[in-house]
């Protein structure tokens, strides 16, 4: 297996209340001192950087035999795939020297060099595990400083390129997927209320992304003035409400609606099991309903996993890297939905 | 308290005013409308016919006006890497952690408008020294403590008492 489709491993563990939580993640921003930040540093500075934090984690027994990307040597589809995958962000995704992605082998630990900050560290994992991956990236965090001695201000605390993450630099966020609030329609009013809360919710594909298929991406946005064991706190305290009142939303709709949510369930899956062309937004739409339904055993052996590693497959980059670099949007349409007839046809037929 | 009066001059409108007048050591107090204070008084006199409310007003305004206007550009660079502030305003990107000391003046404004809070008080470099307690405060985090445990939510509970050792271990290290 190639290194770029092992990155794919991270999507389909499962983990606690994974029906509603898809992932968690924390990461920190740091720097070096004394160097410019990325943005403004000079070819050789970043350099320095790359060469700096490669050399701290070669030392760090977690990253043993590590995964790495230069983003400079691959191609774009390839960035494009780890982008889709999460674990890139949008601005590594446009390339560029000196920068890298370096993954532990269970790819739960990562660190991106020389993006907005001379370092992203972060911890992933999926389900409900905001403690767990906080915990890792930290433990991780005081490695490489120890080593590394991040640039740090005893009134501002971590200094970083952008002042929205000063502080802890630290970035804490939930993956959600929230079908059945969406269908009661109380979606707008949890938005709403986030920003009072110091939390910020973004789409599917995370900043500036729209809301697709019910997913919806929650974190911090204060990093100054709070504790890190606050920020963790108020988030879990948050996602666990949330997670509350989308079990009872789901609950009602089966109990109450089961009629109208069986056909829309079964409608999606009607779509996806025979459609000839299938655009990456529909394709979102739908396996979202097809999500909800697994909850409660429809759809044969399918799992929740197996739906998080699809919803990926069939993503534009994935698409294009696995057919050969089909780069048409039509090519790519058919591929979708050959991709999802094969898969859904098989594993219902199971049982 | 000035709409239970009525004006002590004109003994018609509600008194807007309160006017009080220290005169060879005694004090009178005056409830008075706008216009009989607009009379009376000398300093209202000063300003022409704006009432202390028409000032207010304006006051607020000028606030707003500011709070919604672009802020003013400000002509300084970063002492160590040369990163004008205007280039900080239209990108929110600093260009080295010097910044944050060469800018400190106006970035405090944004801190503050980013996180409602200026100062860190999350962890420490290790081997960094420990002034930030006071920004924690141990009594809050027990109270916590002690919700958490009565809802039983004892992941949180842990969370908490974890902070608190952390707090408390600090402090030892400060005192030996």
């Amino acid at each position: 297996m190639d290194n770029l489709r092992k990155s794919d491993e991270w999507l389909d563990r499962g983990g606690p209340d994974n029906n509603v939580v898809m992932s968690s993640r924390a990461r920190y921003a740091r720097n070096l001192p004394r160097i410019p930040f990325p943005m403004r540093a000079r070819h050789e500075e970043l350099k320095e950087v790359l060469d700096r934090v490669q050399r701290a984690i070669r030392n760090n027994p977690r990253f043993a035999s590590p995964l790495s990307f230069s983003l400079t040597e691959i191609k774009s589809v390839e960035r494009n795939y780890l982008k889709e995958n999460h674990l890139i962000s949008t601005e590594m995704e446009k390339g560029g020297e000196n920068r890298m992605i370096i993954l532990t082998d269970d790819i739960k630990l990562a660190v991106m060099i020389n993006e907005e900050d001379h370092l992203r560290l972060f911890a992933l994992d999926t389900g409900f595990q905001l403690c767990e991956v906080f915990n890792q990236a930290a433990a991780l965090e005081s490695e490489l400083g120890r080593e590394l001695g991040f640039a740090f201000s005893p009134k501002y605390g971590y200094l970083t390129a952008c002042p929205t993450n000063t502080g802890t630099g630290l970035r804490a966020s939930v993956m959600l997927h929230l079908p059945g609030l969406s269908y009661i329609k109380q979606i707008s009013e949890i938005v709403k209320s986030m920003p009072q809360l110091g939390l910020t919710v973004r789409g599917f594909h995370g900043e500036n992304s729209e809301n697709q298929g019910d997913f919806f991406q929650i974190s911090n946005e204060v990093t100054l003035g709070k504790s890190e064991e606050q920020i963790i706190d108020l988030l879990s305290r948050v996602i666990e409400q949330i997670l509350d009142k989308e079990k009872q939303a789901r609950r009602m709709l089966f109990e109450k609606n089961r009629a109208f949510i069986e056909d829309e369930l079964w409608r999606a899956y009607g779509l996806l099991a025979h459609a000839r062309l299938m655009t990456s937004h529909e394709a979102l739409q739908l396996l979202s309903k097809l999500r909800l339904g697994i909850d409660r055993g429809y759809f044969g052996s399918f799992s929740h996993s197996d739906l998080n590693k699809l919803i990926i497959e069939v993503q534009p980059g994935h698409l294009q890297y696995s057919g050969g670099g089909t780069a048409k949007a039509e090519a790519r349409d058919r591929l979708r939905a050959d991709v999802l007839r094969k898969r859904l046809e098989i594993d219902v037929s199971r049982n | 308290m000035l709409g239970k009066h009525i004006c002590m001059s004109c003994k018609q409108n509600p008194a807007a005013v309160k006017l009080t007048k220290l005169i060879k050591g005694s004090v009178e107090e005056l409830w008075l409308c706008q216009e009989c204070a607009a009379q009376q008084n000398p300093y209202q006199k000063k300003i022409g016919a704006l009432s202390i409310e028409q000032v207010l007003a304006t006051l607020l305004n000028q606030n707003k006006k500011e709070m919604a206007a672009k802020p003013r550009s400000v002509d300084i660079e970063c002492s160590s890497c040369g990163l004008p502030f205007d280039s900080y305003r239209s990108t929110l990107l600093l260009g080295c952690s010097e910044c944050y000391a060469s800018f400190e003046k106006y970035l405090i404004a944004d801190l503050r408008k980013f996180h409602g809070a200026t100062t860190h008080c999350g962890r420490v470099p290790e081997g960094a020294p420990p002034v930030l307690e006071h920004n924690r405060n141990p009594r809050e985090i027990r109270r916590r403590l002690r919700e958490a445990v009565e809802s039983e939510d004892f992941q949180r509970a842990a969370r908490l008492r974890d902070e608190l050792r952390q707090i408390e271990l600090r402090a030892e290290g400060k005192e030996s």
